[in-house]
């Protein structure tokens, strides 16, 4: 076809959360060109929609949204949002990639970001953004910080009433717009497709995800953000003020039952943070941490522990065995506690968070490159003594969470290695 | 401003394409017109918490705080600041008086 | 970014009359749920100089940053005042704005509303507001003063010098190499490997860390881009970013330099060393540190478990020595400090070496003291869980009750409160005793001490920022690779070093490296000339008296110049100022907070 728009970079980049903004931008401050592929309507992947973060408690916002800037403005970047990575082939050492642009129904050169489309828009939707537990509207802007800052309409939840087009003083909404295929070529791909949480329905003996108060971590990152779906940290059953907060840890980790025997390395860490800005914007509410091991090993790690237990949130040595709930959808756990009595007992609190673990986001290994997972489908490295980028696949490399859990410094870090060895491998050809 | 002309067709030309606009939908923003006019019809009386407003509006308390965070996000209300185990909520901007 | 282009166009700008557009940031709720930041807008928009004051939720995301853009085009703003974060996090994010605006970069102000009002004033809010005005005007009053700098530049050797010849150091060397900079690693040890060297085999790949050494040194070997110097003595490393020079003696005793435009330090750890008598250790020969053990192990043939001429027939690992250490618990290191921090790698070692006891000396009877066990990895949780089920018995102690070992004729005796069984005091015999030894930096404070590098409370060292610059010292031109930053395994390694080595090629990207235009600058119509200033210069060369013009006045290196001020501070005609921070400009910041 010849109206496909063709982009010819040296590296692909898919996704773009903290992970793949950061291989991309290592690339091209190095004077390489690189297209990213990020199949949601912004960029900046899960980093974007968390609160604070550990051990420094910056405001991720403030780290990702620089990161995001930088590059959207660089002029060696090409970002494609909304898109999907239908196929990629190798031919001759050169990469090419079929892309789909998912139509947003609107003239993206036009929008001007006005968002009076969303404003007159009469239909609510759930917000995924903020976990369900806000709306939207059938069109909307992602979230205040997003990038690229267009709306983008669900068909069908559209009643068509032609309101948003009456309001767009562009004249840009586009009710009929088509998917429309993009081709990249590139010399190098760097996976970075990320992680999603174990679902809150894995776990029958949890409630499977249907108590209103046990929640995710990630709806819990929503209720601490400054502009989280309530404003606030408010149940969500109810709007109730929780007095107190309960965390489960390994809820989705070192369980085999549920096909994750790893530990995913972040929840520790994360519960321990929530918990200290839970206890900062609910001073009176009582925070319990039920776990097996705490697993603070990263640097300032163990002194950001240290502190949470100098602020009073308990540490409960027990396995949570069952959760249900009373008849006010307060969740009560049933413990077994490892320290101080062996007796099973019943605890009751107001909000419980589930750490869930982390799994793939996606099976790279169905682009046939070359590349292996490993059992749990994360990308497996070709020698991990020697680079923690190489896979299997010649030109394909692979940072952050596609490879396996890991934190956000450990992201960043790792990020930058995949750069450097698609650099080498580019410079090679 | 937009094309009364062109949005004319396409719409048109969507209802050929997909059909109808499917009733699901339909009763679905009814429900939700009506469970956000109780809402604000009962925040006329003064300040509510989210159990007094599902009482009002006939609603479960989880969907209740729903319509409450989407009226708070679009502005058409706001938190009234204040302790308490549940927080009120007022009017704002042109639903108030 | 073309900085040359944008230098010209800054250049006209500079001439303009000054129109100041002022913009407070909310910082999602950081900053506007304590200060009104609508106030804030709305009084400095009445200041004098001001054509423009907004308020915004981020103003460092992409609509924010569009405002100022917007107000450059559009009003003609020449010059901008950010009321929002420190200036550590988004003072660069802002002058890319103006850059990319065509404004000199430098005519910006970035003013510190969080740190400094909100987040220190929150119980204040009325107060909290009034200040943050005050420090915006103030900011108004310095950015009118200031004068459109240019960066310096100077040209950089295109050479990365890589301290350390373990697993990051070849690791940085040849991914510096691939992305085509001359690499050259500087080894004080006798051969390329590090640590690698002494360690048994390596999670998870089983291979023996020697064997993984063999592999990245016929890398590095077969790399006509890295040269190698092992045996090598630092003693004395200099310079500044794009031209360090590291002078060493050569094991044949002869001197030698290397110039290099980026440094990385991969100079790694030391294994914690248990003073004489924890555990028993150094008074008991049947007391071993892990890494001893290893080494010993890989010597034994199997089968029988033979130390010291007596077969062993149990062993207690015990973990967390030289890690999680508590105050008034534990005896401190010299530094009067004890090693709060987890060392990271040490479990999964732990109940790694356990799964390989039990294979090569099946009858040997396993214990395992612990606090938590963090197998993180992927496939360490496998070794914890066949450790138990091939009955290594595991006890679990608090930090404050830290278990005890006892010795006499019979052998060890451990003592042990095991929360696992509810906090009853236990006791077991074993033959030998293996710790379970923590991480520490090696020692490299010549080269901290030369560089002034930073360390953080853990005394390994110190990144600028663990989520923004994680591998970049404050040091312009030194990163770090490997567990010279903290403890980590070797995969970990290459990541860090990888990244190191990303650092460095982008820093040397061009051949000539922009620095920031801080630096002293002399009047030398003002100079008498009276010497005071170099004295207070701790920078070699930065400053010296010199002829010029048949007068004797001070001169200035910009760039060895850190403009650190303390030259200016002791010139009795005010003859030095600092460029971007001149003491007109601290003189109005200070008379419009002080004004009524």
């Amino acid at each position: 076809m010849s109206n496909v728009e063709k982009i010819e970079v040296d590296a692909l980049v898919v996704g773009s959360g903290i992970a793949g903004l950061q291989s991309a931008l290592d690339l091209a401050d190095q004077g390489y060109s690189v297209a990213i592929v990020e199949k949601n309507p912004s960029i900046g992947g899960k980093m974007i929609s968390l609160s604070k973060v550990f051990p420094t408690l910056d405001c991720a916002s403030c780290i990702t949204t620089p990161r995001m800037a930088s590059v959207s403005h660089h002029p060696r970047i090409t970002t494609l949002t909304y898109s999907t990575v239908d196929a990629i082939k190798r031919e001759n050492g050169v990469f090419t990639a079929a892309v789909t642009r998912k139509p947003r129904y609107i003239d993206e050169k036009e929008c001007i970001s006005c968002k009076r489309c969303e404003d007159v828009c009469p239909v609510y939707l759930p917000d995924e953004y903020e976990q369900g537990m806000g709306a939207k509207k059938t069109i909307s802007i992602p979230f205040t910080n997003a990038i690229p800052q267009y709306p983008v309409m669900h068909p069908e939840h559209c009643i068509r009433c032609g309101a948003c087009a009456r309001a767009c003083p562009k004249d840009c909404i586009e009710f009929l717009q088509e998917p429309a295929p993009v081709e990249i070529k590139a010399k190098a791909v760097i996976l970075a497709t990320g992680y999603e949480t174990t679902p809150m329905t894995a776990k029958k003996q949890y409630g499977l995800g249907e108590l209103p108060n046990v929640i995710s971590p990630m709806a819990a990152e929503r209720l601490l953000a400054p502009h989280g779906p309530y404003g606030r940290v408010l149940r969500p059953s109810d709007g109730m003020v929780p007095g107190s907060i309960a965390y489960v840890q390994c809820a989705g980790s070192r369980d085999k039952s549920i096909g994750v025997p790893y530990c995913s390395r972040v929840c520790c860490m994360y519960a321990i943070k929530q918990a200290i800005l839970l206890s900062g914007s609910l001073p009176i509410a009582d925070i319990t941490i039920y776990y097996m091991d705490i697993r603070a090993f990263g640097k300032g790690y163990e002194q950001f522990y240290n502190n949470a237990r100098a602020m009073g949130i308990n540490f409960v040595k027990a396995k949570v065995a069952r959760i249900s709930e009373d008849e006010k959808h307060n969740p009560i756990l049933r413990i077994e506690r490892q320290e101080g009595t062996s007796a099973p007992e019943e605890v009751k609190h107001e909000l419980v968070v589930l750490s869930q673990g982390l799994v793939p986001a996606c099976d790279v290994s169905g682009y046939g490159l070359g590349s292996e997972n490993n059992d749990f489908g994360f990308v497996k490295l070709s020698d991990e003594t020697v680079s923690s980028a190489v896979t299997a696949g010649a030109g394909v490399f692979a940072a952050g969470t596609v490879k396996g859990p890991r934190d956000i410094p450990d992201s960043v870090v790792d990020a930058g290695s995949a750069a450097m060895e698609a650099v080498s491998y580019i410079r090679k050809l | 401003m937009a094309d009364v002309k062109k949005l004319a067709e396409q719409l048109k030309k969507l209802n050929e394409l997909r059909g109808p606009v499917p009733q699901e939908l339909r009763d679905r923003v009814a429900a939700q017109n009506k469970a956000q006019k109780a809402i604000l019809d009962a925040l006329k009386d003064g300040p509510k918490t989210v159990p007094e407003l599902a009482a009002a509006a006939g609603l479960p308390h989880d969907r209740a705080l729903w319509y409450v965070a989407g009226l708070r996000k679009y502005g058409r209300l706001a938190d009234v600041p204040g302790k308490g185990d549940y927080p009120k909520y007022e009017l704002k901007g042109s639903e108030a008086k | 970014m073309d900085e040359k282009i944008t230098e010209q166009a800054a250049k006209e700008n500079y001439r303009q009359e000054p129109k100041v557009g002022v913009y407070v940031c909310h910082c999602g709720g950081n900053i506007s749920d304590v200060i009104d930041v609508k106030k804030v807008a709305e009084a400095l928009s009445k200041y004098p100089g001001v054509v423009v004051a907004r308020e915004y939720a981020f103003m460092c995301s992409s609509n924010g940053q569009d405002l100022i853009t917007e107000d450059i085009k559009k009003l003609g703003v020449n010059r901008t005042v950010v009321a929002a974060c420190s200036p550590s996090l988004h003072e660069l994010t802002f002058r890319g704005v103006l850059q990319r605006a065509g404004v000199n970069p430098y005519l910006h102000e970035h003013v510190n509303i969080r740190e400094q009002a909100s987040w220190v004033h929150k119980l204040d809010k009325a107060g909290a507001t009034a200040k943050a005005i005050k420090l915006a005007q103030a900011g108004v009053e310095k950015v009118l003063r200031k004068d459109a700098l240019n960066a310096i530049r100077v040209a950089a050797e295109q050479r990365v010098a890589v301290i350390g010849g373990g697993a990051a150091g070849m690791r940085a060397a040849l991914s510096a190499a691939g992305k085509g900079l001359e690499a050259v690693i500087i080894e004080k040890g006798p051969r390329l490997g590090g640590k690698l060297l002494e360690l048994g085999k390596l999670y998870p790949s089983g291979e023996d860390g020697a064997e993984v050494v063999k592999k990245l040194e016929n890398l590095v070997l077969a790399e006509k881009k890295i040269s190698v110097h092992v045996g090598a003595e630092i003693d004395f490393v200099s310079g500044f970013v794009g031209n360090f020079k590291i002078n060493f003696k050569k094991p044949d005793g002869r001197s030698e330099q290397v110039k290099a435009g980026a440094i990385v330090m991969a100079t790694g750890y030391e294994h914690y060393k248990p003073h004489k008598g924890e555990f028993g250790y150094g008074e008991d020969a049947n007391v071993l540190t892990l890494p001893e053990f290893v080494s010993l192990m890989k010597k034994l043939p199997g089968g029988r478990l033979e130390y010291g001429g007596r077969e062993i027939k149990s062993l207690a690992l015990i973990h967390c020595v030289g890690s999680r250490q508590v105050e008034g618990v534990h005896k401190p290191q010299a530094d009067g400090k004890v090693n709060d921090y987890c060392s990271r790698v040490c479990c999964t070692a732990a109940v790694h070496t356990a799964n390989q006891i039990k294979e090569k000396f099946p009858g040997v009877r396993l214990y395992d003291v612990y606090r938590d066990i963090r197998t993180y990895g992927m496939k360490h949780e496998e070794y914890y869980e066949k450790a138990s089920k091939d009955g290594v018995l595991f006890f679990r102690h608090t930090e404050t009750d830290q278990p005890a070992v006892t010795s006499d004729r019979t052998g060890h005796t451990i003592k042990v409160k095991d929360v696992l069984t509810w906090g009853e005091e236990l006791e077991f015999k074993a033959d030998l005793i293996v710790l379970v030894t923590g991480m520490m930096p090696s020692d490299i404070s010549l080269i901290k001490s030369q560089l002034k590098l930073p360390s953080s409370a853990d005394r390994f060292l110190q990144e600028v920022h663990l989520k923004l610059r994680p591998v970049e010292l404050a040091n312009a031109g030194l990163f770090i690779a490997g567990a010279a930053q903290y403890p980590m395994d070797s995969t970990e390694a290459m990541a860090s070093a990888g990244t190191a080595a990303a650092k460095a090629g982008i820093l040397l990207a061009e051949p000539d490296i922009p620095l920031e235009p801080f630096v002293a600058v002399v009047d030398e119509a003002k100079c008498t000339g009276c010497g005071l200033c170099p004295a207070e210069c701790s920078y070699d060369g930065a400053l010296m008296m010199a002829e010029k013009n048949g007068k004797k006045v001070a001169v200035v290196n910009p760039a060895l110049c850190k403009g650190c001020g303390a030259c200016a501070a002791v010139c009795p005609t005010r003859a030095i100022n600092v460029a971007g921070w001149t003491l007109d400009q601290f003189d109005a910041m200070v008379e419009a907070i002080a004004k009524e």
